[in-house]
């Protein structure tokens, strides 16, 4: 993929935690809803997927079952808990704000005054 | 989280696949949907799993990863489930002794009365035998001993031609007289050579140590209070370092004070002066000296290889002695062992045999409570089986009886732990004087750290029987509870009869330690050592040497007072002698014989004991003369040389020939003694002497230059009437001189049992805790048997059994257990009181009179304890035990 930007380890619970808002999802559709919308941009090595939602599930954050996917086989869903969907609204806010200074920092046009 | 699971999910649990399938599951559901994405695409249809392979990264490791989250999880689930568990059986177990509060109250007082007192006793062990010594690297120091002379010429010799030691040096028992502006009070401590002292590495709170130049002669007039005697007569005072004090007639300068936790080699040093090693005198350089060596080993040197050394280097030394040859087999049999265990080599065996006695009796409390929990367990029946019923499991039923007795342990044992601070500090004040000294002994970490752990011992070992017996009847079907569960009774009751047989066993076994270790007591108590001790007094004297350096004056000294204290009324005899018999070891030496051992080659005999008498001493403690006759004031110094021997000496020597006239010496250059007459043998190390080859040397004759006498006396006044006299007495000839130790020689006799007194009491309170337990013990299984058993009785009576037959019955059952028992422990006790030995005295280890007066004992015991259950078994009415089938 032209132009790929290495993932950020940290980013990824950020991501399962959005697109789990949406509804229970399995991984494999948790993988292809951040590759569709984030156009293919972030490369995500899928390997790292998984133990971060076993990780997540041991914290609390998100609930699983075993259920049956769209090709009728043995699945294992996601869905988010209450726990979880504060983590969301939590770290979310976070980032932006660090995407915010960094941007602004970025973008400054004055040279830093040197003492 | 997974606790808050509903409980329906959980059941689902026992059909769940294995974690690891699931796992498995996950990571091949993805790969599929990747390849089916890829085949849509248009890839064949292997290219497309290795794209889907390949685009996740490395399935391997992954899956690894996730199993590991998985486990870690599940084991973190498992653990607060048993947590959970655990603190379940705990509130459970408190609610269960709260409804019972008589068994719990009970069960914990027995505990803590046993538990307490092995804390005690291993507060002892662990401070004394345990522990190591507070010196530097302890286990490099080692003592040197047995078959060497203990001079200081042999250490010199020994640390030239040794290299196992990095030092060697020597001490000894000191005695000095303080005398400051207070009256002169003796003092006891220790001589040691500086080196020693400095390499236990242990630094003085106050001033400093002695350095090396101090055992020179002439700059040894320093001196190193203990903490304790610091405190005592200087009241702490810090500015008492660097000053002079009146030591012997001499001025000392104090040089340091050690730490209060400094007690070399028992507490009872009160202080530590250099050895003054005198390379001129000769006597003293090689004389016997009672000198411990004790030295520290070289770096890597083991004491195997430091022993090899010693006894390859110490033959070779045999010539170097001037004044007498100490003979082919010297350093033979010399021994080189850690110095802690040679400290207390004497005590060792009586502090281990409490160790065990206390841990029977604990044994002994954990069966009375099995039984106790196995007669809660089974009227508790139908609760187990209603819970079996329900699905509880035979483990967790285990487990929540085991948190029971566990509990109950651990309260008694804190209970325990303050009862044994109690304990610990009489025993310290009761124990004989050379052990409770040797060090401080107290409940530190290490001995809490026991209780704890045996307290969780004891728990589960007086639980496990009673919590299986409720697992397994759980188990079994439950009609059978709700009816008479006659068959449940007989098992149960077979059970409790072999806990009281063994019970029983064990008493027994320590009633006969007891009975050994009284009758070793009694025979002591009546042993005679074959002088006279009734209205004998002793006091010592001690001239300070610096004043009484002549051996002239020291003579006209003791005559004038021993003329003074005769004229008294009431004094019947007086006299003097270098060291009291029974009191302490009497030392000998080696000694000549003319005409006998003078070829050279065979070592020289040994006189066991040697004292220094004045005449009036042999009538003082009546001991007659059997042949010849005794000393008088003709034997001085100038006369001709003489002696007393003991019989045994006299037969050993000249089995054929009259002793009397025949000459013996001192095992150097000196002049032969004659012998002049013969007197009886008499116990003089202790009242178990068995040493009696003696010699008297008169006083006025004397070899050693030690000014130092016991003063004796037959009178009829009291010992402090007599103490008044002796000291106003001695301070009218010289103020300066100390008089000491006061007391009657039937004290001295009853201070030298002490130990053996003490083991005895203790031993006998122990076995009568045990015989107390066991009485109980067979009381509650009586009486439970009589209880379970009325309907059989009431067929009995019916069919013509008077009520003294069945009395007979159950008494009988009682003593054939208390028999059993007891031949059981007779049989364990002919084994394991061998190891007794050291500690007995007059009696064999197996002596018969004791073995059966226990056995007896028992029996009676039995048949006393069986007889309120008999007599509540002859009451019951025959109509209502047979309708109550």
């Amino acid at each position: 993929m032209p132009n790929a930007v290495e993932f950020r380890h940290g980013a990824i619970e950020l991501l399962i935690l959005k697109t789990l808002s949406w509804g229970p999802q399995h991984g494999f559709s948790i993988a292809r809803w951040i590759q569709d919308t984030a156009d293919d941009v972030l490369r995500l090595e899928e390997g790292s997927l998984y133990p971060a939602l076993h990780r997540m599930e041991d914290k609390g954050w998100v609930k699983a079952t075993w259920g049956t996917s769209e090709n009728n086989r043995r699945a294992k869903f996601y869905e988010l808990t209450a726990t979880g969907r504060s983590q969301l609204a939590e770290e979310s806010r976070d980032w932006w704000r660090y995407a915010e200074a960094v941007g602004k920092v970025l973008k400054s046009t004055a040279k830093p005054v040197t003492t | 989280m997974s606790s808050d699971e509903p409980i329906w999910r959980r059941y689902r649990d026992l059909i769940r696949r294995r974690p690891a399938d699931d796992v498995a599951d996950e990571v091949r559901h993805h790969l599929e949907m990747r390849r089916d994405e890829a085949l849509r695409a248009g890839l064949d249809p292997k290219h497309a799993a290795d794209a889907a392979r390949e685009r996740f990264g490395d399935v391997a490791g992954v899956v690894a990863e996730l199993n590991a989250i998985d486990s870690a999880r599940e084991r973190h689930r498992v653990r607060r489930d048993w947590l959970a568990g655990f603190r379940q059986d705990f509130r459970f177990a408190i609610r269960s002794l709260r409804r019972s509060p008589v068994f719990a109250v009970t069960a914990m007082l027995t505990l803590a009365i046993a538990i307490g007192a092995n804390t005690t006793i291993f507060s002892f062990v662990n401070a004394l035998l345990l522990e190591p010594l507070p010196y530097r690297r302890p286990q490099e120091l080692v003592s040197v001993g047995s078959s060497i002379v203990g001079s200081a010429g042999e250490l010199a010799a020994l640390r030239e031609r040794t290299r196992s030691f990095s030092t060697l040096g020597m001490y000894r028992q000191r005695s000095i007289a303080l005398s400051d502006d207070r009256e002169a009070t003796q003092v006891e401590g220790i001589e040691i050579t500086p080196s020693l002292l400095a390499t236990l590495g242990v630094d003085p709170i106050a001033g400093t140590l002695f350095g090396g130049e101090a055992s020179q002669r002439g700059n040894g007039a320093v001196i190193v209070l203990s903490h304790a005697f610091w405190l005592e007569r200087y009241g702490g005072d810090r500015g008492i370092v660097g000053r002079q004090i009146t030591v012997d007639g001499s001025s000392y300068r104090v040089l340091g004070v050690m730490p209060r936790s400094f007690a070399f080699p028992t507490l009872s040093a009160r202080f530590w002066v250099p050895i003054t090693i005198d390379g001129t005198d000769i006597t003293r350089t090689w004389a016997i000296g009672g000198n411990r060596f004790v030295g520290r080993l070289a770096a890597g040197v083991t004491p195997a290889r430091a022993l090899a050394e010693a006894r390859a280097v110490l033959p070779g030394m045999r010539r170097l002695n001037p004044i007498w040859d100490p003979g082919e087999r010297y350093g033979d049999e010399t021994t080189v062992e850690p110095m802690q265990r040679q400290l207390l080599s004497a005590e060792r065996p009586a502090l281990q045999l409490l160790f065990a006695c206390v841990l029977v009796v604990l044994l002994i409390a954990c069966v009375n409570l099995a039984n106790l929990m196995l007669a809660r367990v089974t009227a508790r029946d139908r609760e187990f089986a209603v819970r079996a019923a329900l699905g509880g499991g035979r483990a967790r039923l285990v487990r929540q009886l085991l948190t029971e007795t566990v509990t109950m342990a651990l309260v008694g044992g804190a209970l325990g732990c303050g009862l044994a601070v109690a304990g610990v500090r009489w025993a310290a004040s009761a124990m004989p004087s050379t052990v409770a000294r040797t060090t401080h002994v107290e409940l530190d970490a290490h001995v809490l750290l026991f209780t704890a752990g045996l307290s969780i011992v004891t728990g589960l070992a007086f639980g496990i029987l009673p919590a299986f017996r409720a697992a397994s009847s759980a188990g079994s079907s439950s009609a059978a509870h709700f009816g008479r569960g006659a068959g449940a009774g007989g098992s149960h009751q077979r059970l409790t009869s072999m806990l009281v047989v063994g019970e029983v066993a064990l008493a027994v076994m320590l009633a006969i330690t007891a009975g050994l270790l009284a009758r070793s007591f009694n025979a002591l108590r009546n042993a005679s050592p074959g002088f006279v001790t009734d209205q004998v007094i002793t006091a010592r004297i001690t001239p300070p040497p610096a004043s009484y350096r002549d051996s002239a004056r020291v003579t006209a000294l003791y005559t004038m007072l021993m003329t003074r204290i005769g004229g008294l009324p009431g004094v019947a005899s007086v006299g003097v002698v270098n060291r009291l018999p029974i009191a302490g070891p009497i030392y000998g030496m080696g000694m000549r014989v003319q005409g006998q051992f003078e070829d050279g080659r065979q070592r020289l005999p040994s006189a066991d004991h040697v004292l220094t008498v004045s005449p009036g001493y042999l009538s003082a403690v009546g001991i007659p003369i059997v042949r010849g006759r005794s000393f008088t004031d003709a034997d001085r110094i100038g006369a001709q040389p003489v002696a007393l021997v003991s019989r045994a000496l006299a037969e050993r020597f000249w089995p054929k020939d009259d002793a009397i006239g025949k000459r013996i010496g001192y095992p150097y250059e000196s002049p032969w003694l004659t012998i002049v007459g013969i007197v009886p043998d008499v116990r003089l190390d202790s009242l178990r002497d068995t040493t009696a080859i003696a010699v008297y040397v008169p006083f006025a004759q004397r070899a050693s230059r030690s000014a130092e006498m016991t003063l004796v006396t037959r009178t009829n006044a009291t010992v402090p009437a007599m103490a008044r006299e002796i000291r106003e007495a001695v301070h009218s000839l010289d103020r300066t001189i100390p008089v000491s130790d006061v007391r009657s020689m039937n004290e001295v006799l009853s201070s030298s049992v002490a130990q053996s007194r003490f083991m005895t009491t203790l031993v006998a309170g122990f076995a009568l805790a045990a015989l107390l337990l066991g009485a109980t013990g067979i009381y509650g299984v009586m009486s439970y048997a009589v209880s379970r058993r009325t309907h059989e009785m009431g067929v009995r009576m019916a069919l013509g059994a008077t009520p003294g037959n069945i009395f007979g019955l159950v008494v009988g059952r009682g003593a054939v257990l208390a028999a059993l028992g007891a031949l059981i422990g007779c049989a364990l006790a002919l084994g394991a009181t061998r190891t007794l030995g050291s500690l007995l005295f007059g009696v064999s280890a197996t002596d018969p009179l004791t073995f059966s007066v226990a056995t007896v004992l028992f029996v009676l015991v039995a048949i006393a304890a069986s007889a309120a259950p008999a007599r509540r078994a002859t009451r019951s009415d025959p109509a209502r035990a047979l309708r109550e089938a």
